[in-house]
């Protein structure tokens, strides 16, 4: 089951992402890459799980109606995108009927340079094999498996207390009532019938690891554009990276090899590297869909978070050095 | 704000002491600086004007008031590219290391990639790799083993219960038991010794509540330690009625008079399972010796 989960995972997250890059670019998807649909797939999954949270917490459904939601949605959306793919295909397939449209020219070839990638594959994989035993979980201020077996017992999204099983006196923070994560891992460990350690533990942090390669990929690409060695090359240093920060708590290596399923992990190891790639390719509508996504899971000061700061960081920066290069250049033309 | 800043302050020494990580990647953002590549260069400078703010005190402060005090210190450097800049200047400095020794002159670059190699692990901080993570792994294992006997032994008994499982127990079970099962309910949470766990709630604990975690405190040291058992031995019998309890679990090494004086005072006989001593106190009587 949790393989399904993963094919299936992948699968509805790269045909979604694929249809709302390809919409929102008029059908060519030249300049997206695999991994930004399978990115921005994964994005609109969770905001479709924030959905479904808020529909139990604010509209008083309970988690199994949630749930159908959820899955409403996700097949919903996975139709739709099927529908716009099939469209697309037919599209390029009239056009190319006619031999003189065929266009030509260089692309990005794998073919030999893949070898290049055997390296960071094997690295990425021996870390989602340590990941993936869920032996070293760092469970200190996390209570996620509690809430989402709180979630499962109680059928109901935000119910009792998830560390004692008792009614809340007071209350939580509404800040906190907000985030998803919890419903969205009950959702789908109920879906998938995985149990909750394991699909916590387990099956999530190595998702977390194979997105965070993706999102680290965009920016390698960004970087070295036909230089299959450089972006193998980034993608190991990168890795190595993590390994040499697992020793402190807060390192982005820590996060993802011993809480791969927290908000903050996700955020630190996959929204915000893939921000920077998208700020770098100059693609800035898509950041909405990270500065969206970062609300929805992690604790931010009334939505604005470490996506929105860096964005905004970046645009700025953008501009300081355009008007700085412009002065200097008409000063050398004068 | 004074308070901010000097924990903005104490928190970049910490954060200094963690590795070098972020030593390397001061000096490849310097690197980038000397070379000025031409490309990326508002990432580059994006990168060091967060960087200046994460380390001075003042604007760090700002920093983590925007980040909201529920974070500390270290995850302010979540808005630097530190990764991102680090695997771009070390490829940068691979590469030219590669263009600048070239055919026969090529075992110096591969001498200075085994120096560059050796320069990034010993910035790294691989942490307590097994040792740490084992014997948490062990406790969590013993602590499943004991509320899976508890359950096992109750539902087996000639008086199961109809009402779901209340437990006081000690601090590796009461972390586990809603874990296991989220239909197990329990006197007091892991917010009453992990601080951070505080935060997610508006609730506290009674003093009553509190009293009974450190009792569970001196019974669970109470084996080797004269002075947890003598505060062990007054059990307090009506907060833990009060609590709603149902199940009360000991460790299995506690000594014999704590198991006697905890059945005197609870009026309900000790069970004995792997790995524990458990009483049930709903009053419906319990099982002697399984």
């Amino acid at each position: 089951m949790e393989t399904l989960f993963y094919v299936t995972a992948v699968i509805g997250c790269a045909v979604i992402g694929k249809s709302i890059w390809d919409l929102s670019q008029r059908g060519s998807s030249g300049k997206a890459d695999p991994a930004d649909y399978v990115l921005t797939g994964t994005m609109v999954f969770l905001l479709l799980g924030e959905a479904a949270h808020l529909a139990g917490l604010l509209g008083g459904m309970d988690f199994t109606a949630c749930k159908r939601l959820f899955l409403l949605g996700a097949a919903g959306l996975f139709l739709a995108g099927c529908a716009v793919q099939g469209r697309l295909l037919l599209q390029r397939k009239r056009i190319s009927r006619n031999p003189a449209d065929k266009v030509t020219g260089k692309t990005d070839q794998f073919d030999r340079k893949g070898v290049y990638y055997l390296l960071p594959l094997t690295i990425a994989l021996g870390v989602m094999c340590v990941v993936g035993q869920g032996a070293s979980v760092y469970l200190q201020g996390d209570m996620t498996v509690e809430t989402v077996n709180t979630i499962l017992a109680q059928n109901a999204v935000t119910s009792v207390n998830p560390l004692t099983g008792e009614a809340y006196r007071l209350g939580m923070p509404m800040r906190l009532k907000v985030l998803c994560l919890p419903t969205l891992y009950a959702i789908l460990a109920d879906c998938f019938s995985v149990g909750t350690t394991d699909f916590v533990w387990r099956v999530v942090p190595v998702l977390t690891v194979a997105f965070c390669l993706l999102a680290f990929w965009t920016v390698a690409k960004h970087f070295f554009s036909g230089e299959h060695d450089k972006r193998a090359l980034f993608l190991c240093v990168v890795l190595v990276i993590f390994l040499l920060g697992d020793g402190f708590f807060g390192m982005d290596g820590f996060g993802l090899l011993h809480g791969g399923f927290l908000g903050v992990t996700i955020r630190q190891a996959v929204l915000v590297p893939y921000t920077f790639g998208l700020l770098l390719r100059k693609k800035r509508i898509c950041v909405l869909l990270c500065i969206l996504t970062e609300m929805c899971m992690v604790w931010t000061l009334y939505g604005f978070g470490v996506c929105a700061l860096v964005t905004v960081g970046m645009l700025l920066t953008d501009w300081l050095v355009g008007w700085w290069r412009r002065r200097t250049a008409g000063k050398e033309q004068a | 704000m004074t308070e901010l800043i000097q924990n903005a302050w104490l928190g970049w020494q910490a954060y200094k002491e963690s590795g070098r990580l972020i030593a390397l990647f001061l000096l490849v953002l310097l690197v980038l600086w000397l070379w000025k590549t031409g490309q990326e260069g508002s990432l580059r400078f994006y990168a060091t004007v967060l960087a200046v703010l994460c380390i001075c005190p003042v604007t760090a402060a700002l920093l983590m008031q925007y980040q909201t005090r529920f974070y500390d210190y270290q995850w302010i450097w979540s808005y630097v590219p530190v990764t991102i800049v680090t695997a771009w200047g070390a490829v940068l400095v691979a590469d030219r290391i590669r263009s600048a020794y070239r055919g026969r002159e090529r075992y110096k670059a591969y001498g200075l990639f085994v120096l560059l190699a050796a320069v990034f692990l010993l910035c790294g901080n691989f942490g307590n790799a097994s040792g740490q993570w084992a014997e948490e792994r062990a406790d969590r294992d013993s602590a499943v083993q004991i509320l899976t006997a508890v359950t096992e032994s109750i539902a087996t008994s000639e008086n199961p219960h109809s009402e779901a499982l209340c437990i006081l127990g000690p601090r590796n079970v009461i972390s586990e038991a809603r874990r296991l099962d989220g239909g197990i309910r329990t006197v007091y949470g892991r917010d009453m010794w992990d601080l951070h766990l505080g935060a997610y709630s508006y609730d506290v604990y009674d003093d009553g509540t509190q009293q009974l975690y450190e009792w569970m405190n001196a019974v669970e040291t109470s084996a080797g330690d004269g002075e947890a058992l003598a505060s062990a031995l007054e059990v307090p019998g009506d907060e833990i009625r009060k609590s709603g309890a149902n199940c009360l679990i000991v460790p299995a090494d506690v000594p014999k008079e704590l198991v006697q004086a905890i059945e005197e005072e609870l009026q309900v006989p000790a069970v004995f399972a792997p790995g524990c001593v458990y009483y049930r106190i709903s009053g419906e009587g319990g099982d002697q010796n399984e």
